[in-house]
């Protein structure tokens, strides 16, 4: 379900366009999908954090590897509890991205 | 307030290479490539926004833009200069005061309400709006900054940036039809021939920057990043 947002990144090679598009796409899905609104906004926020943070800046292909690993991982995840269908599964696994998200800001914000 | 001669362009080109290189906005990297914006890898990166830090380099730099403004687009053809959000604000802010133009900036997103919501500063209707940014690498930017001054009711047909890529064929083409004409001051190749004049970079490395500025979608591809753009 959420792998699309990789499919799209992946497509566009993971670069600032793309997570842009990826966060606007995630948006979108806010209002499309409003059973999956919460993971949807946080995927939101993790691409435009990366727009945010590299948009006219250098970013090496190694700085990008490991981001858009970071964002498989969360992809991957939120997957497997929204596969679990338990309503407590799905709010745990939001709560360990937002606290991820939250300890690990990213330089230049 | 307006230069008061025209160097030749292949001057200009030659003297902003130089003076890039001087202040080492220049890197060239190819064991640990960089990833553009637009998902294309690249052994080379540039960062104008150094420039503003060097007052007799950027003077010398902004005359060098004002004339090439003044022959390539004209001395009456302009009512206004608006810096794309962030790099080309202080840019657009020194090539106005050159010319004597009222200057505005376009941010990247709106903000606010209403048609002028990416535009600060005043703008009026019909404006003939010269577009200013640090660089160009495949047009996406400029293209997106000639909408929203567009939206705000501005005339937008050119935009200047101190460096251009020039390594994709169709980049052109591209902005020609959104009705854009780019000018520069310098493009990759002036870079390259500076670095190797002045023996910057070892040799390897500027073979490996050849290498790339002759085929970059190639070179990307095979170093996993995109193989083809759209602007």
């Amino acid at each position: 379900m959420f792998d699309q947002l990789l499919e799209c990144l992946n497509e566009q090679g993971a670069g600032v366009r793309a997570y842009d598009a990826c966060a606007r796409m995630a948006r979108a899905r806010v209002s499309e999908e409003p059973d999956n609104a919460a993971a949807y906004l946080l995927l939101a926020y993790v691409a435009q954090r990366f727009v945010e943070s590299y948009d006219d800046q250098p970013l090496s292909v190694e700085a990008a590897s490991e981001e858009f690993q970071q964002f498989t991982d969360i992809v991957k995840m939120l997957d497997k509890a929204e596969a679990d269908a338990s309503a407590d599964a799905r709010i745990a696994a939001l709560n360990v991205v937002a606290a991820k998200l939250n300890t690990a800001p990213k330089t230049g914000d | 307030m307006t230069p008061i001669s025209f160097p030749d362009p292949d001057f200009i080109a030659r003297q902003t290479a130089k003076m890039l290189l001087e202040v080492k906005a220049v890197h060239f990297r190819s064991d640990e490539p960089y990833k553009l914006t637009s998902g294309l890898v690249s052994p080379v990166y540039i960062d104008c926004r150094r420039l503003i830090s060097y007052p007799r380099l950027r003077a010398a730099l902004m005359d060098f833009a004002t004339a090439t403004i003044l022959r390539q687009v004209g001395f009456e053809s302009l009512d206004a200069v608006a810096g794309g959000e962030t790099a080309g604000i202080p840019f657009a802010a020194w090539i106005a005061e050159r010319m004597g133009l009222p200057m505005q900036y376009v941010r990247k997103k709106p903000k606010g309400f209403g048609r002028d919501a990416q535009i600060e500063g005043v703008l009026s209707e019909g404006d003939r709006v010269l577009l200013v940014e640090d660089l160009t690498t495949d047009g996406g930017s400029k293209v997106k900054f000639a909408e929203a001054l567009r939206t705000a009711g501005a005339n937008v047909t050119d935009a200047i940036v101190i460096f251009f890529y020039d390594i994709f064929p169709d980049t052109r083409e591209a902005l020609a039809k959104h009705d854009l004409r780019l000018h520069y001051l310098a493009t990759w190749r002036d870079v390259l021939a500076a670095a190797r004049e002045g023996n910057h970079f070892p040799p390897e490395t500027l073979a490996a920057v050849e290498e790339f500025l002759n085929d970059p979608l190639a070179w990307s591809g095979a170093n996993g990043g995109v193989d083809r753009i759209s602007v």
